[in-house]
């Protein structure tokens, strides 16, 4: 007897539960959700803890070679200390196609991997891509959020993407 | 002769070992798939959102699976081969490192060359999901141990042999045998790639038609490594499970046509329930109980299983999850990613499969048993 007592017990308070957890009004999450597209010679964001600016573009040949040699800045607005390495992805496309990253001609590859303070900034760091024609290229730089928050709902992140007319570099 | 006996000594040992490996984390694989299929299921009734903690939850409770799968075929690989497990294990831990992942995946974005002490180089490879580079870490680990071992003072053996064990499978794991496991991999993707591309329709024929001889060779372990792997990695098979659908559904269509027409009272019996059970995936019962005796309706099952393999073949449809091919594998053909034709075809594979051998075996006939049988199922 008073086992089923306890077992009603028991269902009586988990249903009690059930019903606080389900009632109230829906919390309103803060709306975050970065441009999907920015501009060279701008800082923008691309999650709550990253803000990037692409400084200058420039084309480096080498051999049969032409490598497009990013020069950019980054903005730790994180809670620690940290490296780009943690942080975000930079890739770059042309064409739809995926261009392969290179360090050559990058002047100082170290400050791809530096921690930098929150709320620093770390400028002139590189990276390079072996172009495959004279077509756009589109630089996405995604960061580390799980999700952007659109109109009160979670969707899934997405990189911001940057155009580059290489006509205009040469 | 010789040559040839060795050969079959090591084929024969070499599925034993792959038995033996993978027999042990079928059941999670399995689990793995189903929960991965009620997460799809969820998904597309709308219970659960893509972008969700719900679905975070659920899509990390299958997935973790074949995320982990490395950490498993460390465990069941160690026993195999007589190594530490616990030493496997953390070796493909140390592999899976969060950082060490991140590591590898950075490195490849930004093009840095990775090195070990600064000069050593390591090739990039991806550790989570992977099969074939875990297997052959710690099967260099089984060397290395006893030589430490048997090397080792007595007063330092419980210090020296994990620690010489670890860091030399670790270190060469990373810079040697990791990127050639890696390499053989991603060799036997490009090849089913390949053919799934040029002439999609082969491998499923093959596997719907030849399961059965797979099976009675004891061989169909051996395939299981590649359906791990596509699975973990593309996310789907397109190599085994649907081939395998055919086959067990074609022994099936053979069984039940046996039943119907046999003159042997408990034959019909026996036929019966290795029918229902190869529906249900199970296949030794039919395969050694009715179509291997009665001869002829194995060779219906080969050519049902083969027609119905091509099917599944030029439909190109893909399993999701790991079930044992059957009718309850079906559910694997259902994806939030992928078209409702997918289960179509899946759908009409299997009962293809069904009708062309029960047909076969109906039209065509076969020579009755000559006593009655015994029950095998049981």
């Amino acid at each position: 007897m008073n086992k089923r007592l306890l077992k009603l017990v028991l269902l009586l308070a988990f249903s009690i539960l059930m019903l606080v957890g389900c009632s109230g009004q829906a919390k309103e999450y803060e709306s975050f959700a970065p441009n999907p597209t920015a501009k060279v010679g701008e800082f923008f964001e691309i999650d709550s803890f990253n803000l990037i600016k692409i400084n200058t573009t420039e084309i480096v040949e080498k051999g049969n070679d032409k490598i497009l040699v990013i020069n950019y800045s980054w903005r730790n607005e994180g809670t620690k200390a940290d490296t780009t390495f943690d942080n975000f992805k930079i890739t770059a496309s042309q064409g739809g196609a995926a261009l392969e990253p290179t360090l050559e001609h990058v002047k100082d590859i170290k400050k791809l991997v530096v921690p930098v303070d929150v709320g620093s900034t770390l400028d002139d760091i590189e990276q390079g891509f072996i172009l495959e024609s004279d077509d756009l290229v589109y630089l996405s730089i995604l960061g580390s959020d799980l999700a952007f928050m659109v109109d009160n709902k979670p969707i899934n992140p997405y990189p911001v993407k940057v155009e580059i007319d290489l006509k205009k570099l040469q | 002769m010789t040559i040839a006996k060795e050969n079959k000594s090591f084929i024969s040992k070499l599925f034993e070992i792959l038995g033996g490996i993978f027999r042990p984390i079928l059941p999670i694989m399995i689990g793995g798939g189903l929960l991965q299929a009620l997460r799809d299921i969820l998904l597309m009734t709308g219970a659960i959102e893509q972008v969700s903690s719900s679905y975070i939850f659920l899509n990390a409770l299958g997935h973790c699976v074949f995320y982990f799968l490395p950490i498993y075929l460390a465990f069941s690989s160690a026993k195999v081969f007589g190594a530490s497990p616990f030493m496997s294990a953390t070796i493909a831990g140390f592999l899976m490192y969060p950082q060490v992942t991140q590591l590898f995946e950075w490195a490849k974005t930004v093009g840095w060359d990775l090195t070990l002490f600064g000069s050593i180089p390591v090739t990039y490879s991806r550790y989570p999901s992977s099969v074939l580079p875990i297997i052959l870490i710690v099967y260099f680990q089984s060397k290395v141990e006893p030589l430490v071992e048997k090397y080792s003072p007595l007063l330092l053996k419980t210090i020296l042999v994990p620690l010489v064990t670890m860091f030399v499978t670790g270190v060469i794991g990373l810079i040697i045998i990791g990127p050639i496991g890696t390499w053989i991999g991603n060799i036997m993707n490009i090849l089913i790639g390949f053919l799934n591309e040029r002439s999609a329709w082969v491998v499923p024929t093959l596997m719907g038609a030849f399961t059965p001889l797979l099976v009675i060779a004891g061989a169909h372990y051996s395939i299981i490594p590649i359906t791990a792997q596509n699975l973990a990695q593309l996310g789907y098979d397109t190599v085994m499970l649907p081939g395998n659908l055919a086959s067990n559904l074609a022994l099936a269509g053979a069984c039940f046509a046996v039943a119907i027409k046999t003159k042997k009272t408990k034959a019909k019996g026996v036929a019966s329930s290795a029918g229902i059970t190869a529906l249900f995936g199970i296949s030794q019962s039919a395969l050694y109980g009715i179509v291997v005796p009665l001869k002829k309706p194995l060779i219906y099952t080969i050519i049902g299983g083969g027609v119905a393999g091509f099917l599944a073949g030029i439909t190109q449809i893909k399993a999701y999850s790991m079930i044992t091919p059957g009718l309850l594998s079906l559910i694997s053909y259902v994806s939030a990613d992928e078209k409702i034709t997918n289960l179509i075809f899946a759908v009409a594979t299997a009962v293809i499969a069904f009708v062309v051998t029960f047909a076969l075996t109906w039209i065509l006939g076969f020579e009755d048993f000559k006593d009655e049988v015994q029950d095998e199922t049981n």
